[in-house]
């Protein structure tokens, strides 16, 4: 595509914001630490206080962290699901990926009781029931896409598979005690803390992974944008590119979820939010903007997520969902079209 | 016209013979079509007639590498279809499509760049050459004073003449559209079909279009295959008129052609 616009200013200001945002939320929280003492912490690794050092660097910045990478993870996952379904409600949930990472754990938490089997249930158990469940969605969902050739029934398909996990999941809360019920239920709340730095360290390899997956597809996610038939004319082999994009995709939400739990709305909101300001479809220029711009976006929520400033903080899924769903209502509203 | 010119350096590009088009899946086979043979030579405009289902799209995806030849063969080069990679046939077919591109957000520059394609490399960098191939098409279809408009604020005819100058980009030896005119009044579709017959006589490209626009066709196509129940039928629109080939075009008793006026009549 002919590089009309580099775009180069709003790549600038949204570092600056990326950084901005990275500092407040480490700022925030139940302790109340000098904004100074942050900076200072992170450049000489010492403050004034013991405990403030030990308070930011094992909690704070894993957590801002881990945010950065949720964000621009599941952004990038929705970018790549919106452009290969051609629609633009597409987004990781829709695969089913998302579902099957929690029927994953909804089997690990209640279904292993109800059977009588006790496990040790640690971050780390629920992490590798959360891949195998994502990952087994995945499966399926490759294995349906390499025999029908519509991409459309594949999109089908995803939802069912969702339907099927979360009525899976219905029927195992039905059966499990108030306490396993509770505990599930937690963790289908996401949460972007307590992660320790060998737990950070994986994801950031499996986001990494994903991200550069989907760079090896950029040319044919442009192709893609003139419709499957006219890739193929241009020499875009159809089936190993969308066998890339779905894998690049289960990777980055099937790991994501794993480690944060199911995160909503980012996924879907953040290219449509990116392309208002990125008003482009190159994908060259959206793939880093929406890194960028679900990264800010998730620091944000995470802030709110603490805004009471006591010792609790608020579930980040839903305040995704509180900031996501009136964004996209506001554009379909004001454009009328979801242009794309 | 260019009468003269064509047949002194007359060279096939495309050459169909005996084929057979259809459906496979599985073990099942549907046939649509058989017994079509012709040759698309250099710079002409070749257009296919036939009534609606008798397997124009068909033979388009077929010649397009999309499906594959129940039997006959087609050879592109002096090479069989089927032995081109999907980077390599994209180098010598491009296609205009019916269907509207889903991301309507591209700037006019920017699907017209898409079809460079073939010749970028992984991550779709566009050289010098890219950037002169992209100039080239713009001017050919006089699309300058529209290149940085995004292509959902035009109209159905600009869009055609986009997707158009994406196929010329694209530089292959044949370009195959699929109903170019529909959606398109008939000033539009004169326009576009003289524009297709003039970019094969200027750039030696191998033009194949389908369409129902018979008479206009008439006017203009150096070749026409008419393609009908019993046979496909392939030469010089002249040629055909005198072979009689658009009697047998429709079911009888509705309309008749004209062989004087190149039209058809209600009886």
């Amino acid at each position: 595509m002919t590089p009309v616009k580099s775009y180069k200013i709003p790549f600038i200001l949204f570092s600056f914001l990326l950084i901005l945002c990275f500092l407040v939320n480490i700022s925030l929280g139940s302790v109340r630490i000098p904004f100074g003492q942050i900076v200072s912490v992170l450049f000489n690794g010492e403050t004034d206080k013991q405990a403030w050092d030990y308070i930011i660097l094992n909690y704070r910045v894993p957590k801002a962290i881990m945010a950065v990478l949720t964000g621009s993870g599941l952004a990038v996952s929705g970018l790549l699901m919106q452009t290969l379904f051609r629609n633009p409600l597409a987004g990781p949930f829709v695969l089913g990926i998302s579902s099957g990472a929690s029927l994953g754990v909804a089997l690990l938490i209640m279904g292993a009781s109800t059977l009588g089997i006790s496990f040790f249930l640690s971050s780390v158990s629920f992490a590798i029931a959360a891949t195998a469940g994502s990952f087994l969605v995945l499966l399926a969902v490759i294995s349906v896409s390499l025999k029908v050739r519509d991409t459309m029934a594949i999109l089908i398909i995803g939802l069912m598979f969702g339907s099927i996990t979360s009525a899976v999941v219905s029927v195992l809360s039905y059966f499990s005690s108030a306490e396993k019920l509770q505990q599930y239920i937690f963790w289908s709340f996401g949460s972007l803390g307590n992660t320790g730095w060998t737990e950070l360290l994986l994801l950031s390899v499996l986001v990494l992974c994903g991200i550069v997956m989907s760079i090896l597809s950029l040319k044919s996610l442009n192709s893609l944008l003139l419709g499957e038939n006219y890739a193929r004319s241009m020499g875009t082999d159809i089936r190993q590119s969308r066998l890339l994009i779905i894998a690049a995709t289960s990777i980055l939400a099937g790991g994501i979820t794993a480690f944060a739990g199911p995160i909503a709305f980012i996924g879907l909101a953040v290219p449509h939010l990116t392309r208002q300001v990125f008003n482009t479809t190159n994908h060259r220029i959206l793939l880093p903007a929406v890194i960028l711009y679900g990264a800010v976006l998730m620091l944000v929520c995470d802030a709110i997520a603490q805004w009471p400033a006591n010792e609790h903080t608020l579930p980040i899924n839903a305040i995704t969902s509180i900031v996501g769903a009136p964004v996209v209502v506001w554009l379909l509203v004001r454009k009328r079209k979801m242009i794309f | 016209m260019t009468k003269s010119a064509t047949s002194e350096t007359k060279s096939v590009v495309l050459r169909a013979e005996e084929l057979s088009i259809g459906y496979k899946s599985g073990k099942q086979v549907s046939e649509i079509a058989r017994n079509i043979s012709f040759n698309l030579n250099r710079g002409e405009l070749t257009g296919i007639i036939g009534a609606n289902g008798i397997g124009k799209s068909t033979l388009l995806r077929t010649l397009s590498g999309i499906q594959p030849v129940l039997s006959g063969t087609v050879t592109l080069e002096q090479k069989s279809l089927n032995k081109y990679t999907h980077t390599e046939l994209a180098r010598e077919i491009s296609l205009v499509l019916t269907e509207q591109p889903p991301s309507k957000n591209l700037t006019v520059a920017e699907t017209i760049a898409l079809g460079r394609q073939p010749y970028t490399n992984w991550i779709g960098n566009l050289t010098e050459n890219d950037m002169l191939k992209i100039q080239e098409a713009i001017t050919l279809l006089d699309l300058e004073n529209i290149r940085h408009r995004k292509c959902y604020t035009l109209s159905d005819g600009q869009l055609q003449k986009v997707m158009i100058a994406r196929a010329i980009a694209q530089d292959t030896a044949v370009i195959i559209l699929d109903e170019p005119t529909t959606h398109l009044d008939v000033y539009h579709k004169t326009y576009i079909l003289k524009l297709l017959k003039d970019l094969a006589h200027r750039t030696r490209k191998s033009i194949l279009y389908s369409s129902h626009e018979i008479d206009l066709s008439i006017q203009l196509c150096d070749k026409m295959l008419v393609m009908t129940e019993k046979r496909a039928d392939f030469g010089t629109p002249f040629h055909l008129i005198e072979k009689g080939s658009f009697q047998h075009l429709f079911p009888p008793g509705l309309i008749e052609f004209d062989c004087n006026t190149g039209t058809f009549r209600i009886k």
